[in-house]
């Protein structure tokens, strides 16, 4: 015969007489309500030790893109053997060339086709920026502060 | 989105801070601000639990902050309760009443309990959830929860017995 001691945790007849018992039920405009007070109340995410730690994971990233398109852009890297800038004339033709919208559009398609150093350069900012949104994966709803 | 979700769970949280607060503004309130936090906190929300029992935890927690009551304490265990009666015979018993009389013979036999109790037995039948759960809900550890639901048990049927005993008289 079982005895008390033997009875199962999901007890078939205390389950089947809680699951008939009435419950308290939330008052009819509830759901109303709660939606209205986070519309009406949003509140900026709180910083926490966890979003601080993410935010300087991010302005590392951001500072760290900055500092090698810098480099890349006016450092001499005769070991890469690529053909970098050498002079501030081809910086100024560049730019001379971007002020003309249609010629600046001509000659930055023409320029891109000739020169594989500035791919390489759009590259490295495409692969930072997506490094830096893993980085931030998880937070404000997976949006990163630069893309 | 986020109003489905609450139209899902309002009343399992209504229905669990009620048990704490026992007053209906009072846990409305605390239902409000329940599924308040959980919205401004469902970035962290990371799938390790069931999204139930996250929202159950954030619900006790509210709930004993508001009535500054202090956390359900650890239970010792204690057979003093020990009543060797069979369950055949209860269940026997209670199936000859009707529907109305399980029901009222239920409603007597929970009044006899703690409001703890009356919570722990509710998240555990009505809400459905796990030992594990109940034991990340309140903080109680798993071993305690067990104890804690095999005692209120235990007085259910004590409590069923003596009330259908009556009954039959």
């Amino acid at each position: 015969m079982k005895t008390i001691h033997d009875t199962e945790p999901d007890d078939k007849l205390l389950m089947e007489l809680m699951l008939k018992m009435p419950v308290e039920k939330a008052p009819e405009s509830f759901t109303s309500g709660v939606m209205q007070q986070v519309y009406s109340g949003f509140e900026p995410v709180q910083e926490t030790p966890e979003l601080r730690r993410q935010m300087l994971f991010g302005y590392i990233s951001l500072l760290a893109a900055i500092l090698i398109v810098g480099v890349m852009v006016f450092a001499q890297w005769p070991f890469f053997n690529i053909n970098l800038f050498s002079s501030t004339d081809q910086l100024r033709n560049l730019l001379n060339a971007s002020m003309g919208i249609l010629d600046g559009i001509n000659s930055i398609t023409q320029f891109l086709k000739d020169s594989s150093t500035v791919i390489i350069i759009m590259s490295s900012i495409g692969l930072l920026l997506i490094f830096e949104r893993f980085l931030r994966r998880g937070f404000q709803q997976n949006r990163s502060f630069l893309l | 989105m986020y109003a489905v979700l609450v139209d899902r769970y309002k009343d399992m949280v209504f229905s669990l801070v009620f048990k704490i607060v026992k007053s209906r503004e009072e846990a409305e309130e605390v239902a409000q601000d329940t599924f308040l936090k959980a919205y401004h906190a469902l970035s962290r929300f990371k799938h390790e639990a069931r999204f139930s029992t996250w929202l159950f935890r954030i619900a006790y927690n509210t709930a004993i902050s508001r009535t500054r009551k202090k956390q359900i304490t650890t239970l010792a265990i204690d057979e003093n309760l020990v009543e060797n009666y069979s369950t055949d015979e209860v269940h026997e018993n209670v199936n000859q009443l009707d529907e109305q009389q399980q029901l009222e013979l239920m409603k007597n036999a929970l009044k006899t309990l703690s409001n703890d109790d009356q919570m722990l037995i509710s998240l555990f039948y009505n809400n459905q959830q796990t030992v594990e759960e109940i034991s990340v809900i309140t903080g109680l550890s798993e071993s305690n929860v067990k104890v804690r639901l095999h005692r209120i048990r235990k007085k259910l049927y004590s409590e069923m017995n003596q009330r259908v005993g009556l009954l039959h008289a």
